[in-house]
């Protein structure tokens, strides 16, 4: 059984304390949802727990049942992230940045598949220059999605999305479930509402 | 240790000692007299070479404590690394300009690419690349990181250019130790070099000790 | 991960940055056009004739070394810039990452200098007496060049300023493999015997093998947080 533990999780930035001894532990089939308002370190917690930030103390903590915990590298590997601030490559079709990645990391998953999954079928080979940035989000899910990850951390999913691309969140956070956990970050109402608990940054 | 008072009476002392050594005491070089016409350019060695050696030295800590910060992640150690740069890189420039004067007074130019020399002016250039690195990136963690990696890396490449320089063709040494240890040095005249050696690492333990002190303070305000 | 593995890792980032370079074209083009009009200009200023082979062996490597400054920073500060960097990071081990844009650099600097070497001989009228020797160093010298060039282009990345902080950065670096280089080539061009190159050859292999060991272990502090 899958579980993640943070504890006493602080970064400062140049003096600003932003995170500030932030403890919790979620076990497999969780959904959490982080809310707060702005600057309140909801992008910073999971920038951190993705392994793109080091904090200023504490730990982050990942395993299976009563094994050690992960080494960082496995983490990574088990991890998928979506954020605003991730950019695939603009140059390289949809297609072609998922194949990539997907021999990066080793994975088999077929890039067809997942861009099925996430709406984005027909659009396969055009360069992701010219998508919109609602069609850039359903490729970061995609991106986020392509190992299989048991941690997903979802940092703003469905800020750029309409109805249809909302819909393939609600049904990755779903599926998500059984195989391990989710945390998402939001300040939208309903995106928060998914979560079985909510985390409040603001305190 | 090296901020105590005892030692730094030690060292101002043992300063004072070298300098009335090397400048009274000490005869004129027998070999320096045959070669340049005058024994008394010999005395430059007391203070050139200790201040090569130091800053050679200095960039050996700052990598070190690179090595420490990358391990740990604590600033004392980034600290003590970009104060060994900035030492290193003055007693760099003592000993290059003493080395030009003492050039200019016995070959008749400041600068002469010779191996020695060369060396000299490349740890220099390491030096300023550090500081430039350091100066362009502007926050504190990336910063240290970043300046342990290139102090790392740059002690490998001066280890090995300690070995390529020699080869370079047109460089034939006209440098005075490469002169000096075919006949030997005079017995005071090498107990005082190694009391130079001695005094001057001594010297620079103190100002490092201080000047990580100062700017620990500093950053702690 | 399994060293196979890792391996087609590096091959992928190896392809990508390809793909992506020859997408743009951005980096070769300022590559060739530095060392074609350098080329051009030293051979119609000064002329051939006025050159000794040592000083040709020596232009050679400049030539190389500047082209390298202006091209092959931007295989790390790119992925920096266009935020890339992070999905590179969740999805790559480091070391995968390094190896597949050192190869990416050696590529690079290989195909540029399968436009200046003919040009060099061309239009310096340089004349190469032992071509083995020529060769070997050429390959070795661009090896050692990458390998420098692409550890300092990962340092650079973070800083804010650009290319004239990396030339500053790669010069110290890289002394090691141009002074060896340029031993070398000179001892081809003018037929010294292979006894005199022998050392050079050994420094530039024995340099860039610890430059390269140095470099994997130095860059995972570098590319992670």
């Amino acid at each position: 059984m899958l579980w993640l533990r943070l504890a006493n999780l602080s970064k400062s930035f140049d003096g600003t304390k932003v995170l500030d001894s932030v403890s919790l532990r979620v076990e497999q089939g969780t959904v959490l949802s982080i809310s707060g308002r702005n600057g309140s370190g909801k992008t910073t917690l999971l920038r951190i727990i993705a392994g793109l930030l080091r904090p200023s103390g504490g730990s982050v903590e990942c395993g299976e049942g009563d094994e050690p915990p992960w080494q960082p590298a496995r983490l990574r590997r088990e991890l998928g992230y979506v954020s605003p601030d991730l950019a695939l490559y603009e140059s390289l079709s949809a297609r072609e940045n998922l194949d990539f990645f997907a021999r990066v990391r080793g994975c088999t998953r077929d890039p067809n598949e997942l861009l099925d999954y996430v709406g984005l079928g027909g659009r396969g080979d055009e360069p992701i220059g010219s998508f919109s940035s609602g069609m850039r989000q359903r490729l970061k899910l995609a991106f986020a999605l392509q190992a299989s990850p048991r941690v997903l951390l979802l940092d703003e999913p469905g800020v750029t999305l309409d109805e249809a691309g909302r819909e393939v969140v609600v049904r990755a956070v779903a599926e998500q479930r059984p195989r391990g956990v989710v945390l998402l970050a939001s300040n939208d109402p309903e995106e928060v509402a998914l979560g079985d608990d909510v985390l409040r940054l603001d305190v | 240790m090296s901020s105590s008072k005892p030692f730094q009476l030690v060292i101002g002392v043992a300063m004072a000692v070298l300098i009335v050594l090397a400048f009274v005491v000490v005869p004129p070089s027998g070999d320096f007299e045959s070669m340049f016409g005058d024994g008394n350019l010999a005395r430059v060695m007391f203070f050139h070479v200790p201040c090569a050696l130091v800053s050679f030295l200095s960039f050996v800590v700052a990598a070190v404590h690179g090595g420490r910060y990358l391990k740990r992640r604590d600033s004392e150690s980034d600290l003590k690394s970009a104060v060994a740069i900035e030492l290193g890189l003055f007693f760099c420039v003592i000993a290059a300009v003493t080395g030009a004067v003492f050039a200019k007074a016995t070959w008749g130019a400041y600068w002469h690419w010779d191996p020695r020399q060369t060396s000299l002016a490349i740890l220099l250039l390491m030096y300023a690349a550090y500081r430039a690195l350091r100066g362009a990136v502007v926050d504190p963690e990336t910063r240290a990181g970043v300046s342990a990696v290139y102090a790392l890396l740059s002690i490998v490449a001066g280890t090995f250019l300690f070995f390529v320089v020699p080869r370079i063709p047109a460089m034939h040494s006209i440098h005075p130790d490469v002169i000096a240890k075919r006949g030997g040095m005079d017995p005071m005249f090498r107990t005082v070099f190694f009391y130079a050696m001695a005094v001057f690492t001594g010297l620079y333990a103190w100002i490092y000790g201080l000047s990580v002190q100062v700017r620990r303070l500093a950053a702690e305000r | 991960m399994t060293f196979s593995a890792w391996m087609c890792s590096a091959a992928a980032v190896l392809r990508k940055d390809l793909l992506v370079e020859f997408r743009t074209r951005a980096a070769l083009n300022a590559l060739l056009l530095f060392a074609v009009s350098s080329l051009v200009v030293v051979s119609f200023t000064i002329g051939a004739d006025a050159l000794a082979r040592e000083t040709k062996a020596a232009f050679l490597w400049i030539v190389l070394f500047f082209s390298a400054m202006v091209g092959l920073s931007r295989s790390f500060v790119r992925e920096e810039e266009t935020k890339t960097a992070d999905a590179l990071r969740l999805a790559a081990p480091p070391e995968a990452v390094f190896v597949g844009k050192l190869l990416a650099n050696l590529a690079t600097l290989a195909l540029v200098e399968v436009v200046v070497l003919p040009l060099f001989f061309g239009l310096l009228m340089a004349e190469c007496r032992n071509w083995p020797l020529f060769l070997l160093t050429a390959a070795l010298g661009t090896l050692g060049v990458a390998a420098g060039a692409t550890i300092c282009a990962a340092l650079v990345a973070k800083a804010s300023s650009g290319g004239a902080l990396y030339a500053v950065l790669c010069l110290p670096i890289l002394l090691p493999v141009l002074i060896s280089a340029v031993n070398a080539t000179a001892a081809a061009l003018t037929g010294a015997p292979w006894a005199q190159a022998a050392g050079d050859l050994r420094i530039l292999l024995s340099y860039s093998g610890i430059v390269v060991t140095a470099s994997l272990m130095l860059f995972e502090h570098l590319w992670t947080a």
